[in-house]
């Protein structure tokens, strides 16, 4: 199915691992509704006519619209060559979100069956499923018991016009709509995303699940996500990301807001493997109060473009952040990847290890930030990137930013650079392993700090995509 | 040397007559004063940073004397430089009211030169001419330093070449004092070195002026800095930092380094209301190596900033960045800092620490070391802390009987030595021992 786009030229450097992207599949489907590509007022007001949204929302959209004009494109991080009038920004593959798998629309289904979702969710190994085609969610479940006890679980559209109190009160209060240009764009055009709401000391002990497709050419994905975890309760979501090959450039601009109360532990994974032609440009941000955890688990292996930095502001005593990061980026490839740790009070503490590795022309980029607020005494912020490159075509940068504007705190950042020890390989060739062999158990060492953080399934599929990744470029 | 013609001249800005003045003044070659005038233009056409440029963005550019100056008088030696000019040198140049140009006699016999960067300009022009802009001028500068540089290069009166032919060693050290006196002064040095394949040379430049009571006027010194050094040579170099409170201090330095040579860039800051220094060395290959070494101690609203740049643009350098300081009152000090290995950068090993301690509460830091790779076969880290006086120090001195104040004056201290036990030349290094202490509180 995508041979035609394998003789695009991009796609035929040396060494890309095009060929081994094994999300590389696409329905030749018909959508139920295509808008236009361009965005206009008129685009906009089109999706939440569509939507059938409060007259708040409409408004919120288009000053959204307004911002995101008004803004100039970031001129740092990667280079972003999109033409804004060259996207759908709106595209529905079905009327309505399922909730029984038999009733998603076959050529859907398919889809999702590649990925292997309905068995995960029939094992029992997760405790909800969404799943999002497109601009909107198709497939919504969860578990019977968390529902009883009140855990919300629901695409966002769905959220709006169902809990549109709970909804209004939180929407858009961690990322406002003028927050950067492309949280103003994801502002004005957002469609699908998850919606969570964890009651009181409700510990939800499996994760809840979403996987995210682009599967229309050209074709700008901006799901919102808000996660709400009310005082001492528990969440681990966990998000997937594919897109078929296609031969123009897709963008994927998602928002993710977070709140965690007094005490609650959120955790977030992500493992982003979008196909090398999607410009990856997400603004993700928690709070965190009293005694809060908030854990950003975030995997980069996919995209053309990722320019990603979760953030946790940690605003009452005890709060902590972290942020736990792998990249890797191979030919053509630019992951601008990084975290941000505000500690806005005392005896907040913060953590961030990030791990990247560069692979045949691949450039990986650490930018983070960590800002600590006069006043905030007792925090504790360690920042931990260690970067691997695995030959001389490849690049990797570290932008750390401190910026401390109070006395009694503990604030380290340390960063190393390296290739593949010739000592450690030696040794394990001399044990009788090739040098291909060697070099995989190596990466494999060093990623695994992280790695173990992943849910097994996910740690699984994060291993084999890294080895994906080298493949291309050694043996 | 005198003041200039055009010294004590209104609150305006430069014109093509003061370029010229001062060009007359020095009786300075033709082409020198063209290449003056055509900095004016570019100045001219140049805007001043806006603040949102990457490293121009936590300086405080608000009532920066940018265009409230006039050309600074020269005046006497000023206090606060006693004792900052070893007397075991091999040279001295000192710009004040009854300034000093000497020159060992055994090294001017060897064809060393160390002079007025005018006069140099006359006496060996091929020389200078070659050199003079080719590392530090408005072309190359970083965004928002452009402007700075080319006034610098258009009005500079405190100049100083030093030349040190192939394989010369001058073992003691050279010393250019540059001064200022009076307020809203605008005072533009340039430094250029020149040091041969083989050679050898120590500069201790030393910037002071003393403060005025109740100035209200700030004055504004722009500093270029130029090195460059022949293959197997070595360049050490210090720069001692003793401005008043009335006095914002910019400096550009550029180097580049030769095959195996091996320099040192030491700063040292203790006194100026705002130190901004912009320092790019672009290091040599096969074991070439540079040591940028930076000591501070903020006091009241001071701003300090080291913006650094280690360039490795080829094989089997290395280099190493040790920036450590302490801030008191509401000091705030900004290190920006960037390694940049291009791809023909293999066998590299470059590293940076940034270390600051925090003595008050109102004192803050930013330390920003950046990576840019792109070569694997390299061996890079870097780390930056910021942090106050351990507890478990202070309670282990204090248990000991020592006070308070002197326990932490200790630690800090200690915490400065592992940078300032580097820094060039044994005499400059008690120097700023003492100021560390004076700057601290204890006694002289």
């Amino acid at each position: 199915m995508v041979t035609e786009e394998r003789s695009h030229p991009d796609l035929q450097k040396p060494g890309v691992v095009k060929d081994d992207y094994q999300f590389g599949f696409h329905d030749d489907a018909e959508a139920l509704v295509k808008l236009p590509k361009g965005l206009s007022a008129e685009v906009v007001n089109t999706i939440s006519d569509l939507k059938n949204e409060p007259e708040w929302m409409r408004k919120l959209r288009l000053r959204a619209l307004e911002h995101f004009h008004a803004r100039p494109m970031p001129n740092w991080g990667g280079e972003i060559d999109i033409d804004f009038d060259d996207i759908h920004y709106f595209v529905r593959a079905t009327d309505r979100d399922e909730e029984s798998w038999d009733d998603v629309p076959e050529y859907i289904k398919d889809t999702y069956d590649k990925l292997g979702i309905p068995e995960a969710e029939k094992k029992g190994l997760l405790a909800g499923v969404g799943a999002q085609y497109d601009s909107e969610v198709v497939y919504h479940n969860i578990r019977e018991d968390l529902e009883e006890k009140g855990v919300l679980f629901l695409s966002t559209d769905q959220a709006l016009q169902e809990h549109e109190e709970i909804f209004k009160e939180h929407y858009s209060t961690i990322i406002p709509a003028n927050d950067n240009k492309f949280a103003a764009l994801n502002t004005a055009v957002w469609s699908g995303g998850s919606f969570i709401y964890v009651p009181k000391g409700v510990k939800v002990d499996v994760p809840l699940q979403a996987y995210f497709r682009i599967n229309t050419e050209n074709m700008g994905q901006f799901e919102r996500t808000l996660i709400i975890a009310d005082e001492g309760s528990e969440i681990h979501y966990v998000e997937g990301c594919t897109a078929p090959i296609y031969s123009s450039d897709s963008l994927h601009s998602a928002v993710v807001e977070i709140i965690c109360k007094k005490g609650a532990n959120v955790r977030y994974t992500t493992i982003q493997n979008w196909s090398n032609n999607v410009y990856n440009l997400v603004t993700k941000r928690a709070v965190a109060y009293e005694n809060a955890v908030m854990t950003w688990v975030d995997g980069n292996l996919g995209s053309k473009l990722t320019m990603k930095y979760p953030a946790v502001y940690l605003m009452e005593p005890g709060a902590h952040g972290e942020v736990l990061s792998i990249a890797s980026a191979s030919g053509g490839q630019h992951q601008d990847a990084g975290a941000k740790m505000v500690h806005a009070a005392p005896n907040t503490t913060s953590v961030i290890n990030s791990k990247s590795l560069a692979i045949d022309g691949g450039r990986t980029s650490y930018r983070g930030l960590v800002k600590i607020y006069e006043g905030a005494e007792g925090c504790k912020s360690n920042v931990r990137c260690d970067a691997l490159m695995l030959d001389d075509k490849s690049r990797s940068d570290t932008y750390p930013t401190m910026e401390i504007d109070e006395k009694h705190v503990d604030i380290t950042h340390e960063a190393t650079v390296s290739k593949v020890g010739e000592e450690q390989l030696f040794y394990l060739m001399s044990r009788g392993l090739t040098e291909d062999e060697s070099t995989k158990l190596i990466v494999n060492g060093f990623i695994e700090p992280i790695i173990k953080q992943l849910p097994m399934e996910y740690a699984v599929e994060m291993n084999r995509l890294v080895e994906l990744q080298m493949e291309g470029s050694i043996g | 040397m005198s003041d200039t013609t055009v010294a004590g001249t209104e609150l305006t800005l430069p014109t093509a007559e003061w370029v010229e003045a001062v060009s007359a003044q020095y009786d300075e070659p033709v082409w020198l004063r063209d290449a003056r005038l055509a900095a004016l233009q570019q100045y001219n056409a140049l805007s001043w940073p806006s603040g949102q440029e990457e490293t121009w963005r936590r300086t405080p550019l608000e009532g920066l004397p940018l265009e409230s100056w006039r050309m600074a008088m020269v005046g006497g030696l000023p206090a606060v430089a006693a004792g900052l000019i070893g007397s075991e040198r091999a040279g001295l140049l000192s710009h004040h009211d009854k300034g000093a140009s000497e020159l060992a006699e055994k090294a001017a016999k060897r064809g060393v030169i160390f002079a007025p960067l005018s006069q140099a300009a006359r006496e060996h022009e091929a020389l200078v001419r070659t050199h003079l802009g080719s590392l530090v001028n408005p072309d190359l500068a970083a965004v928002g330093h452009a402007r700075l540089v080319a006034l610098s290069a258009a009005l500079w009166t405190q100049g100083l070449f030093c030349y040190v032919p192939k394989d010369v060693a001058i073992e003691q050290p050279l010393y250019h004092l540059m001064t200022k006196t009076g307020e809203a002064a605008g005072l533009f040095t340039h430094t250029l070195i020149v040091a041969e394949a083989g050679s050898q040379c120590t500069l201790v430049e030393v910037g002071a002026s003393d403060p005025i009571p109740g100035a209200d006027e700030a004055s504004l010194v722009q500093r270029t800095i130029e090195v460059v050094a022949g293959d197997g040579s070595r360049v050490d170099l210090m720069q001692v930092n003793r401005w008043g409170d009335d006095v914002v201090a910019f400096a550009s330095a550029g180097g580049k380094l030769g095959r195996g040579s091996q320099a040192t860039w030491g700063s040292a800051v203790f006194g100026g209301r705002l130190h901004k220094e912009q320092v790019s060395f672009e290091i040599g290959s096969d074991g070439s190596h540079f040591d940028l070494l930076g000591v501070f101690v903020g006091t009241g609203s001071q701003h300090i900033e080291h913006i650094t740049h280690q360039l490795h643009d080829t094989e089997g350098g290395s280099s190493e960045l040790i920036i450590k300081g302490a801030l008191d009152g509401d000091s705030r000090a900004v290190q920006y800092g960037t390694i940049h290995i291009t791809p023909a950068g293999q066998r590299t090993a470059a590293q940076q620490t940034m270390r600051n301690l925090l003595l008050s509460d109102g004192a803050s830091a930013d330390p920003i070391p950046i990576l840019e790779i792109e070569a694997d076969d390299v061996k890079c880290a870097h780390a930056a802390a910021v942090g106050p006086v351990d507890p478990e120090q202070r309670f282990y001195l204090e248990s000991r009987g020592i006070d308070p104040a002197s326990a932490e004056r200790l630690i800090v201290q200690g915490f400065l030595t592992a940078a300032v036990d580097r820094l060039p030349d044994a005499h400059t290094r008690e120097v700023i021992t003492d100021l560390v202490n004076r700057h601290l509180g204890g006694g002289a």
